[in-house]
């Protein structure tokens, strides 16, 4: 064979190779738009994509809508022609409602209501989750069960009854009422915080604990030193939703705040109690100016703002936790087996 | 093993009325000598039902003990002690949970208790301070109808609300959440975004919330409720437009749902796909054979779950607004705010109970199989026994008979007129 032969048998076979690669037949385009077994298609991307962002929009713009007129002026809510863009940032909304809730003093009630039962929480119930994920004992069933029902029980059944204890105890008008039955596990949805730290607590393998225990760790230290580093996941969920919850408790702090016989122990009035004030406040003045449209809308503005003072510090722990939040439900411990 | 057994007991449902009049002559022959008195089958069952500890079984010479007449293995019940290390983890796990059994007992059973007893007493405080109960019996329940006018209507909306939107909250949140789970970009972005109403949605802002975006509505319905308001009858009408006129905050309800249901799916094994995609399962079957079924325990939590709270909501159900109300400044004294929260439970309840059942997981077809197989091997264990009983007793009978007649003999008598059955 001489050179020139060879070179073109390499070429043609490139050229080959070339025209092997290259020809965008039917069959590669029904591969790109419907996808193959193992690789979406393009147009079930774009589906999929395109109702994510549309739920994600349904879910965001509530939130949006509201931030934007409490944004607005008067003259911005009169005007129809604007809907979700005001004219001009007026953050006086903002200073008048913060001003009419008292924000500072609520913001500090509010912390202390639902931080301190928070950290209570998380403490007792990853302890009693511990208990029922670790060891077995005999009336394990019969507790485990009344975590269940706890869950599924009414509160209102168990208010009365526990309304008057603590009122014939004179704790009502103070915190206590909501530290004491916190530190015993029945704190506001406490059985759901039970059962997301028990299904945390049982995925850690029984070969670790007794390692462990070989080398001489105590159970305390086994519950110090290996359970609670490996379910730094769960104590975040359980923070963040024992926060919420506490923080947006409108009825039991108004109820054991409130409720005293004498009108001068109202020692602490939660941000969100606060926004439920201030709102009939204004609903009565506006009930009170009748057909004025202008004052009903200068509510309106007012209220946004108020609202998004309220759920500020919410929205503002969220996004520090978020990263740690989805990261453990990434780990899928919130359900167990 | 066990389609050998099956197998056997088939066979045995066909043959099993020659075959066990066979075994329990057998059973009676074998038994017979012994049998002569009333008390040794008693004995038998007790030695049956004797626990046997380990050393004991260990040390016993012949292993065909453990095997009964017909050749089947003995339930043998084995009696281990429990060690030392056991006993103190157990300790242990009661100091964990002591602080849990003490607020069940002091705050859950003692005020459920409290609760269900008020509701008979006219509970009142006097002036001093000390507390008065008078008993009433049933005059609370009477009354809680009296006054609560609406009562009724309000549960019959509120269950048309539950029953369609119960469905709706848990389909949503498992298409969200399989969506989330999908490869895709911007995952953390999408979720904090589908997470943020488990952060707004528990508290009183939501209803600042709804009544600000309520505004903004796809369709206007009011025709729709006017033509649906002349034809149903109130609770039903109430209920279907208040579903329709509200999905958008009850798909805003389904926050924590999408983050149940995201769990539950991060957790099926991946190799269970990649095995039915080699199989040549598509993706639609792969949901329905497996997803679905991994997943079944998660939706019925879901489930559970969205009764409880869509119950719980002021939004959802006016009569909590209305317990609220009753329990803050109440006329009527304690007895009837419980007799009120009393019953709203107990429909609570049995709405969960209902859900429960719905959604309860099946067992599957093989665990029905064996649970068949097992109820038929148990009835047929009855009839021998029963059998056997039979032929002990007529054994006896003749031996009484025999002995009777040696009696009689023995006294001389003539036998003539006897009557007795060979």
């Amino acid at each position: 064979m001489s050179k020139p032969e060879k070179e073109k048998k390499v070429k043609t076979k490139k050229e080959k190779r070339k025209k092997e690669k290259t020809p965008f037949t039917k069959e590669k385009f029904r591969k790109i738009m419907f996808g193959t077994k193992d690789d979406m298609g393009l147009l079930k991307k774009i589906a999929v994509y395109v109702i994510l962002i549309c739920v994600g929009f349904m879910f965001l713009s509530p939130v949006v809508k509201v931030f934007s007129t409490s944004l607005m002026s008067l003259s911005d809510l009169l005007d129809s022609a604007i809907n979700w863009i005001p004219s001009s940032l007026n953050w006086d909304n903002y200073k008048n409602a913060a001003i009419a809730m008292d924000y500072g003093k609520a913001i500090k009630d509010s912390l202390i209501i639902s931080l301190i039962p928070t950290i209570i929480n998380v403490v007792v119930c990853s302890v009693i989750g511990y208990g029922f994920a670790r060891y077995n004992f005999k009336l394990k069933g019969v507790l485990f069960a009344f975590v269940i029902l706890s869950f599924v029980l009414p509160q209102q059944l168990i208010l009365t009854p526990q309304y008057e204890l603590y009122a014939r105890l004179g704790l009502t008008g103070s915190i206590l009422p909501f530290i004491i039955p916190t530190l015993f596990g029945q704190g506001i949805n406490a059985s759901i915080f039970i059962l997301i730290a028990w299904s945390f607590f049982k995925q850690i393998p029984g070969a670790l604990m007794e390692a462990a225990q070989i080398d001489g760790a105590g159970h305390a230290k086994q519950f110090f030193k290996i359970a609670i580093p490996s379910s730094i996941g769960a104590l975040v969920v359980i923070f963040l939703f024992s926060f919420v919850w506490y923080w947006n408790e409108d009825y039991l702090t108004s109820l054991y705040l409130y409720n005293s016989t004498s009108q001068a122990s109202y020692q602490f009035t939660p941000v969100v109690n606060q926004l439920g004030i201030f709102n009939s406040v204004f609903d009565q003045a506006s009930s009170s100016a009748g057909s004025d449209v202008t004052t009903s809308y200068a509510n309106t503005g007012m209220r946004m703002a108020a609202t998004i003072l309220a759920i500020a510090p919410l929205l503002l722990i969220y996004f520090i936790l978020q990263k740690q939040f989805v990261e453990s439900v990434d780990r899928a411990g919130i359900t167990g087996e | 093993m066990k389609s050998t057994k099956s197998d056997n007991l088939e066979v045995k449902k066909e043959t099993k009325a020659s075959e066990v009049e066979e075994k329990a002559v057998h059973m009676a022959a074998d038994s017979s000598p012994e049998g002569e008195n009333n008390t040794d089958g008693k004995e038998h069952k007790k030695e049956k039902k004797k626990k046997y500890t380990v050393e004991e079984l260990l040390n016993q010479e012949g292993r065909m003990e453990l095997y009964d007449e017909y050749g089947r293995k003995k339930k043998i019940k084995v009696k281990v002690k429990t060690g030392k290390l056991k006993k103190r983890e157990a300790r242990i796990g009661y100091i964990f949970t002591a602080p849990y059994m003490i607020g069940v007992l002091v705050f859950l059973l003692y005020s459920v208790i409290m609760s269900v007893v008020y509701t008979f007493y006219n509970v009142y405080y006097h002036a001093s301070g000390d507390k008065i109960m008078d008993f009433r019996g049933f005059y609370y329940y009477q009354r809680v109808f009296e006054k609560e006018t609406d009562l009724l209507i309000n549960l019959g909306s509120l269950s048309i609300k539950l029953l369609m939107a119960v469905p709706l909250i848990v389909v949503f949140s498992l298409l969200m959440a399989m969506l989330l789970n999908m490869k895709i970009r911007g995952k953390g972005i999408f979720r904090t975004i589908y997470f943020l109403p488990v952060i707004i949605v528990s508290g009183p802002v939501m209803t600042q919330i709804t009544s600000e975006t309520s505004s903004i509505q796809a369709v206007d319905l009011t025709t729709i409720q006017n033509v649906l308001l002349s034809v149903l009858p109130t609770w039903l009408a109430e209920g279907v437009t208040f579903i329709f006129s509200n999905i958008l905050l009850l798909l805003w309800y389904s926050g924590v749902q999408i983050l149940i249901f995201l769990a539950a799916l991060q957790k099926i094994d991946t190799s269970l796909y990649e095995a039915a995609k080699i199989d040549g399962g598509s993706g639609w079957e792969c949901f329905w054979k497996i997803t679905l079924p991994t997943i079944k325990p998660m939706l019925l939590l879901n489930a559970l779950y969205t009764v409880v709270f869509l119950s719980q909501d002021t939004l959802i159900s006016p009569i909590i607004s209305r317990i609220s109300e009753v329990m803050q400044n109440n006329n009527e004294g304690y007895g009837y705010t419980s007799t009120f929260a009393l019953l709203y439970s107990a429909i609570i309840l049995v709405f969960v109970g209902v859900v429960a059942l719905a959604f309860k997981p099946r067992k599957d077809l093989y665990e029905k199989q064996i649970r068949r197989t097992k109820k038929l091997e148990k009835k047929t264990r009855k009839n021998l026994a029963k059998h056997q009983k039979q032929l002990i007793k007529n054994e006896i009978k003749l031996q009484k008979a025999v002995e009777k007649e040696k009696k009689m003999i023995a006294a001389g008598k003539d036998l003539k007129g006897g009557n007795f059955d060979e």
